[in-house]
């Protein structure tokens, strides 16, 4: 008899083993970043505060200084082709072999983790004693691989731009006005005006929102409650760059009245922000994300409720936008394992969640864009106003 | 199973997956496997037109004097239009043991036809005498079709791989004459191409009752989805003995648009009635942290309040390759994939199928579990 309990913890075991120094590296990095500026900025006396986007060590990358227009189109192509396959490519073409390899490592890593996960998958045809360990080994292997690919596209485009930086002080709270457009699906949602607000009391984030269709009988409300343990909040800029570690409970409600169901959803979920100037010099400027979780959702019917299980996971690739002026933010492609709302999941046989592209631009000192398109079943555009207190 | 390269076979498996699964996604499109559906069940050649009441039956094959239809449903129902005077050659592949062949002209005087030639149990040919410019209405059924009354079935989906050692549960059927027929929630076939799929077809052979099914993910995943041109549609809806059963194509994790208004017809019809529905992918997975079901899960949890609102007696899925019995909004529902493919490991069931025991006025009565093989 096979022992595919043995086979499916000792990939769990290897996944595990190669992730081990992500969250090791990030902690001791977020702890540096925590660190209370001193300097003028600080009202103190003393050496300058560290800028966001030098990474405090010995330079870490071979990249020269200036490279040609030439080399940096054929970095960014390599990045591509065949940078999709062997990421690092384009760092390496720029010259800049210490990136390219650290790329390349990550990259087989998230392959690595991907695969054990995968084969585990396959091998127990998705058992449901296991599923949970192995999909999120396979998700977060994916996740790595993908990640580490767009780093690579931004690392050989870096030379051509001044890298942004990053919000170190988040504003006090948030109002948010806007609208979001449903195409393609099973649903017929119109117009659907969205409303939110946030606060953030010290180390806490506060959100509530409703999207609210006007010509159908569709509403959703959800409020989450975020404790951020590392990183910045509204507190102030005492930390260096933009990494953090978030717990984060939610809850929701959606209302399907035309089509006789509501959907309530509680979920419990972590997630950590690494600023990649930590990875490598070039890479300043950007970010990358992973969160993980667990929740429950219920389908209330005039029939009777069903209870069921969901695994949450969401992986993101962004970049800071501003460099101290009033126009300030960020931008990030997203994917979110998550296969409901208004987006769904994608087309491929209710495997995967949906992906999107999210924008949150601050462009005056109270006045700012939230801008999100994302695709699954359906393809979602989401335009809002934030207006905007305190401290950013 | 022998597994060639075992140590290389997971690896295939995965990557067979994948690509399969990215492949199928950009070229197999729901609507458009529902438009072609609507091409099925009919037929033109110079000497007649052939029209299949609801497309419940393929028309396999069609010359100036033979017509071959691959039926999908117990009872067929359909009109043939002569433009010439012949003896039409025509065989009825996958029917109900012992059916009838019922012909009327335009008047609905009975045509005489001679007996039937029985290739197998559920194949026959008979000799239908067509006189120019001569409309016929032709029914084929088995005797009892229209009288309400208790009987079984079996499910059997997900075969995929196992298609070369299908026959061990083929016979274990054949040994319950009480099985009228087999009702399939897709993926007969691995990757859905015309060899497996006659392959499939060959093997039914040693079954003594038909098979009537949909498409499963599997089926798509050859891109011209030979399915329509071998066995028919892939939505459908027929009542047998005043039992409604509809199947309806979620291959691709969702359910094009319009089929959904297909649906809600064929949901109204079957509203007062005894009404087994089927689809391959679950609308949700009952574990919902493994997430096999539809692409979108609200768009599952309409499908589900259309089942419970229109009354559904009875939902059977297939996809997930364990046994689940459950409810969904109070529907009863079972998932069955034990036709062989890679089982779900831990799960302590193995290759299976159903038997389901309906009355049109009392409803179903039993949904069992008939194990195959050795549990996983």
């Amino acid at each position: 008899m096979p022992a595919p309990r043995s086979t499916t913890f000792l990939a769990l075991a290897l996944g595990v083993l190669c992730t081990l120094p992500t969250p090791a590296r990030a902690l001791t990095n977020a702890a540096k970043a925590a660190a209370p500026a001193v300097g003028p900025s600080a009202g103190l006396p003393g050496p300058a505060a560290a800028d966001p986007l030098v990474v405090d060590q010995a330079p870490d990358s071979d990249a020269p200084a200036s490279p040609s227009p030439l080399r940096i189109g054929l970095a960014t192509a390599a990045s591509i082709v065949p940078g999709v396959l062997v990421h690092g490519s384009g760092a390496f073409v720029l010259g800049d072999k210490r990136t390219a390899l650290r790329l390349l490592a990550w990259e087989g890593t998230g392959l690595g983790m991907f695969l054990a996960g995968g084969i585990g998958l396959a091998l127990t045809g998705a058992s449901r004693r296991t599923v949970i360990p192995l999909s999120l080994l396979t998700m977060s292997g994916l996740g790595l691989f993908s990640l580490t690919w767009l780093a690579d596209i931004y690392g050989a485009l870096s030379p051509v731009f001044q890298p942004g930086r990053p919000m170190l002080a988040l504003p006090d709270w948030e109002l948010e006005f806007g609208y979001l457009g449903v195409a393609g699906g099973p649903f017929d949602a119109g117009t659907i005006a969205a409303f939110g607000v946030t606060a953030r009391p010290g180390a806490w984030r506060l959100h509530a929102a409703v999207d609210l269709a006007l010509d159908a009988d569709n509403q959703r409300f959800w409020a989450a409650a975020t404790r951020r343990f590392v990183g910045p909040n509204a507190s102030g800029s005492r930390f260096h760059d933009d990494s953090y570690l978030e717990l984060e409970l939610r809850g929701g409600l959606h209302n399907f009245g035309a089509d006789g169901f509501t959907q309530t959803t509680g979920d419990v979920l972590a997630r950590g922000r690494r600023a990649l100037v930590h990875t490598a010099s070039p890479l300043a400027g950007a970010f990358a994300e992973m969160g993980f979780g667990i929740g429950l959702e219920t389908y209330h019917f005039e029939q009777g409720t069903d209870l069921n299980s969901r695994l949450l996971g969401e992986v993101a690739f962004g970049a800071n936008i501003g460099r101290g002026g009033p126009v300030r933010g960020e931008v990030m492609t997203f994917y979110d394992h998550r296969k409901d709302g208004y987006t769904g999941g994608l087309p491929l046989f209710g495997i995967a969640g949906h992906a999107g592209l999210r924008t949150r631009l601050y462009f005056a000192e109270r006045w700012g864009l939230l801008a999100e398109v994302a695709t699954g079943r359906s393809t979602t555009a989401r335009l809002s106003l934030l207006y905007v207190g305190g401290s950013s | 199973m022998r597994v060639l390269g075992r140590g290389l076979a997971p690896l295939r498996i995965v990557a067979g997956l994948t690509m399969a699964a990215t492949l199928t996604a950009c070229l197999s499109d729901s609507g458009e496997r529902a438009e072609r559906d609507r091409t099925i069940g009919r037929g033109r050649s110079d000497g007649f037109e052939v029209s299949v009441d609801g497309g419940l039956a393929h028309v396999r094959a069609i010359d100036t004097s033979s017509l071959q239809l691959w039926s999908q449903a117990p009872v067929v129902a359909f009109e043939l239009s002569s433009t010439s005077t012949t003896a039409l050659g025509l065989t009825l592949q996958n029917i109900m043991p012992g059916s009838v062949l019922d012909v009327r002209d335009a008047a609905g005087a009975p045509v005489t036809v001679a007996p039937a030639t029985w290739l197998r149990p559920t194949a026959a040919r008979w000799q239908v005498p067509l006189a120019t410019g001569e409309r016929l209405r032709v029914t084929v059924a088995p005797p009892d079709a229209a009288a309400p009354g208790p009987y079984r079935f079996a499910v059997l989906s997900d075969v995929q791989e196992a298609l070369s050692r299908v026959g061990d549960i083929y016979r274990r059927m054949n040994g319950d004459p009480s099985l009228r027929f087999v009702f399939n929630a897709g993926d007969l076939t691995d990757d859905g191409s015309a060899e497996e799929l006659l392959e499939f077809q060959t093997r039914l052979e040693e079954l003594t009752i038909p098979f009537y099914g949909t498409v499963g993910n599997h089926e798509l995943i050859t891109p011209s989805v030979p399915w329509f041109g071998i066995f028919g549609r892939a939505n459908l809806h027929w009542t047998f003995k005043g039992v409604h059963f509809t199947l309806v194509d979620s291959g691709s994790a969702e359910i094009a648009n319009q089929v959904y208004r297909w649906l809600d017809g064929w949901m109204a019809e079957g509203r007062d009635a005894v009404h087994i529905f089927g689809t391959h992918i679950p609308p949700i997975d009952p574990v919902g942290v493994r997430g096999g079901g539809f692409n979108d899960r609200n768009e599952g949890a309409a499908l589900i309040a259309k089942l419970a609102r229109a009354k559904v007696d009875l939902a059977i899925y297939g996809h997930i390759h364990s046994y689940y019995a459950y409810t969904n909004a109070g529907v009863p529902t079972y998932i069955s994939g034990g036709g062989g493919a890679i089982p779900e490991r831990f799960d302590g069931i193995g290759r299976h199928y159903l038997t389901v025991n309906v009355h049109p006025m009392a409803g179903v009565r039993e949904v069992a579990l008939v194990r195959v093989g050795p549990p996983n």
